[in-house]
């Protein structure tokens, strides 16, 4: 084959040179493909994101066998938080957690996150390809700070027992069309014994209700927010109709009792037939109280005949803290959830709203699958129906300290509606005072109440 | 004899020095990992706490944080409407749990001394509460004093009574939790008690009932002087308690929702506890939380020195 030895041996010799280029090549190459390692997720020990993630991990772990994706569940979302704070102070723990939107807001502003853009998409990409929300919550530096998990809107539709509903004579609706139908209802679910009211027809007792709130405020035409003066104002016709409609349930309607359980514990014991509660629900009902059906109903809107306006600004997420150590792995198994593909899997556990654009406009999943029942939902959102509201600095208070405690001291008759909407505005703008002092270079908070931007509304 | 003088004298003193100084050193060197234990993990904690509670604190970037003196402290008494409700609420809570705790436990405990048979089964029936935690108490109340089919409203509409909405009523929901606190506090009064009785020396009550004393005058001249110590001890372990109330508020108003926060209905049943943990640990405002966390254990302290001063006991039998 060779003429001589000579050439025999730098035809070897360049062989050993060629081999020893090729290999650390390659090498680089499989790592930016698929990176090895490990990488340890924390979510909230709530089933419908456990089993969400479990699936989403199983799938990243077929694609990329080299990683190994440890899920730890931690607490309720209120200890899961205090977690996530006190390790990012020590800057040490998961790689990715998931957390509310507006904690992606406060932790992008602390500068303890690493950016998804460009690595998992850039940020033209994610204004084109995510819904708004995700990125109305990442409002720092125009970069994606989160990529979310599928999640129905919080305030979007009201949760029934179907077996309540057929034994009450009344037919399966995808949505109410007015605020009477859905009371008509609401009186046929109710159960009395000795004029004592023991089922509720129909509950607000649950603290994310505010949102139902600021919805039901927007749908008037009113505002809550000056974006100007960054300051809340519920002292409005608007907030008094909307927080007077849910006081009527107790008192005028009488469809629900204070002294009943709240929506949550009631739909579970049976004490509760119809709720303003978010529609996860259902998913986590199935294994916290199999032997019951529920179904989703689309709400009516404040005046009717039109989609009910509804916010998103419970947006569930997941974010890379600064101090992981394997950021390559972590972009990755973002990417995997980011694709279609991830996001099929966690709604096959958790049935909620991917995302993804694409996926909810246009994916089966909605017409015929699993998703169906938010069809009213996604029509809403094709009618410029849909919200976000925030992102503020300290939200969780804002939501459940502030504003769910005043609708409480409302409903328990320790504040009239007037009183209830002054302290709800007193208090809503000291803690943005608050904030603001701990975190001044926080960007400004914008509610878009007539439309969202065009760059980012749903056509 | 000379030689061996000159050579075995110097160590007996020097031993003998050395003996003295280490049986001088020996209490410190028994006492310093105590110390130090003591040090980082209490007496640090408490003044970085209270560090913490003059800044802004910014848990990310603790040096940015600026320092603003007291006004966490005057935010706390002049803006946040939980705080004077927290106050109100731990003060009252102690006032009204301690000498319940006190008379049912000393009542008794002054009985079981009586009982001469199955004494260690009481004694287990009554101490069992105190072994089991909290959470478990607080879910098992919490459907006890469920309103629509709770046990508290069958027994109270069999005797007649109209139901109550134990935990959904504002005015009454501390008073619930209240109820549950003196049934877990009680086995552990019961227990020390009952301990404290049963030294007594016998000669004192005999002498008085041979000098004609009644009852009631034999415990309050002779029983309760002599147990006071032990009193003392259950009064102020029961007052710490109560004002560092958290657990069985935390779950008996904790509300099935994802961002649940406890304290309710609105913010009826917060504590000082309660709102050091709602502030600091599930909200993370660390300034706010330290600041009401230092309050507390100014109280705290205050009550208990002045329980130390004014039940000081200067004689002994």
């Amino acid at each position: 084959m060779f003429k001589s030895r000579r050439s025999a041996i730098v035809s070897l010799f360049m062989l050993v040179c060629a081999a020893l280029l090729a290999v650390p090549q390659s090498q680089t190459i499989r790592a930016q493909a698929a990176p090895a390692g490990s990488l340890t997720v924390w979510c909230v020990g709530f089933d419908p994101h456990v089993n969400g993630w479990k699936k989403v991990i199983e799938g990243y772990a077929k694609k990329n066998p080299a990683a190994k994706v440890t899920l730890e569940p931690q607490g309720g979302q209120a200890d899961m938080l205090a977690k996530y704070k006190a390790s990012l102070a020590a800057g040490n723990g998961a790689d990715i957690f998931t957390t509310p939107g507006w904690d992606v807001y406060e932790f992008s502003i602390a500068g303890q996150l690493l950016p998804l853009s460009p690595q998992v998409m850039t940020y033209d990409d994610a204004k084109k390809n995510l819904f708004p929300e995700y990125i109305l919550q990442s409002q720092v530096d125009n970069q994606l700070w989160a990529m979310g998990i599928p999640d129905p809107p919080g305030d979007s539709g009201i949760i029934v027992n179907l077996d309540a509903l057929a034994a009450a004579g009344l037919k399966k609706i995808d949505k109410f069309d007015t605020r009477q139908q859905l009371l008509d209802y609401a009186k046929k679910l109710s159960v009395l014994d000795n004029n004592k009211l023991v089922k509720a027809g129909l509950s607000f007792q649950e603290n994310n209700g505010g949102t139902y709130l600021l919805s039901y405020i927007i749908d008037q035409g009113g505002k809550f927010w000056d974006n100007d003066k960054q300051e809340f104002n519920f002292n409005t016709p608007e907030a008094k109709n909307a927080l007077q409609f849910f006081l009527d349930l107790y008192e005028k309607d009488k469809v629900d009792a204070i002294g009943l359980p709240n929506a949550i514990d009631g739909m579970l014991q049976g004490t509760v037939n119809m709720a303003f509660l978010w529609p996860e629900f259902m998913p986590f009902a199935s294994g916290a109280a199999p032997d019951k059906k529920y179904g989703f109903i689309m709400k009516p809107s404040y005046n009717g005949n039109t989609p009910a306006i509804f916010g998103h600004a419970d947006t569930w997420n997941a974010v890379i803290p600064k101090y992981t150590t394997n950021a390559p792995l972590a972009y990755d198994f973002m990417r995997y959830l980011a694709s279609e593909e991830g996001q099929l899997l966690f709604l096959d556990a958790n049935p909620g709203l991917s995302p993804l654009r694409s996926l909810v406009l246009g994916n089966d999943y909605y017409k015929t699958g699993k998703g169906a029942y938010l069809a009213p939902v996604i029509d809403a959102i094709r009618a410029g129906r849909l919200r976000y509201y925030g992102p503020w600095l300290d939200g969780s208070s804002i939501q459940y300290d502030i504003m769910w405690t005043t609708i409480e001291d409302v409903m328990n008759k320790r504040l009239t509606v007037d009183a209830g909407l002054s302290q709800l505005t007193k208090l809503s703008n000291e803690q943005i005072v608050q904030s603001r002092k701990r975190l001044p270079n926080a960007p400004k908070t914008t509610i878009y109440f007539d439309a969202l931007p065009a760059d980012l509304a749903i056509k | 004899m000379s030689i061996q003088n000159t050579i075995s004298q110097p160590f007996p003193v020097r031993s003998r020095i050395r003996r003295r100084t280490f049986r001088n050193a020996f209490p410190y060197i028994v006492i310093t990992p105590m110390l130090v234990w003591c040090l980082v993990f209490v007496i640090y904690p408490v003044a970085y706490s209270v560090w913490v509670s003059l800044h802004q604190w910014i848990a990310s970037a603790p040096a940015q944080s600026p320092f603003v003196g007291i006004q966490n402290y005057i935010d706390l008494v002049t803006t946040d409407r939980r705080f004077p409700t927290a106050f109100r609420n731990t003060l009252v809570y102690t006032l009204v749990v301690t000498p319940i705790v006190l008379v049912i436990g000393f009542g008794i405990a002054s009985l079981m001394v009586r009982v001469s048979r199955l004494t260690r089964y009481y004694m287990f029936a009554f101490f069992l509460p105190s072994l089991v935690p909290a959470s478990i108490i607080g879910v098992v109340f919490g459907l006890f004093y469920q309103p629509t089919f709770g046990l508290a409203n069958f027994l109270l509409t069999r005797v007649g009574f109209a139901p109550l909405n134990f935990m959904k009523d504002p005015d009454l929901a501390l008073w619930t939790v209240a109820t549950v606190e003196v049934w877990q506090r009680l086995g552990f009064a019961v227990l020390i008690l009952y301990a404290g009785l049963l030294t007594l020396p016998h000669v004192y009550t005999e002498a008085a009932r041979m000098d004609g004393a009644n009852r009631l005058q034999i415990l309050r001249f002779i029983t309760l002087p002599l147990t006071r110590r032990v009193l003392i001890f259950v009064t102020v372990v029961t007052i710490i308690a109560a004002l560092q109330a958290f657990d069985l508020i935390y779950i008996m108003t904790t509300s099935g929702g994802t961002g649940s926060s406890p304290g309710g209905p609105g913010i009826s049943t917060y504590t000082l506890g309660l709102l050091v943990y709602n502030e600091g640990l599930i909200r993370g405002k660390y300034g706010p939380a330290s600041a009401t966390a230092t309050i507390l254990f100014v109280i705290v302290f205050g009550a208990t020195i002045l329980q130390l001063r004014f039940f000081r006991q200067t004689w002994e039998y």
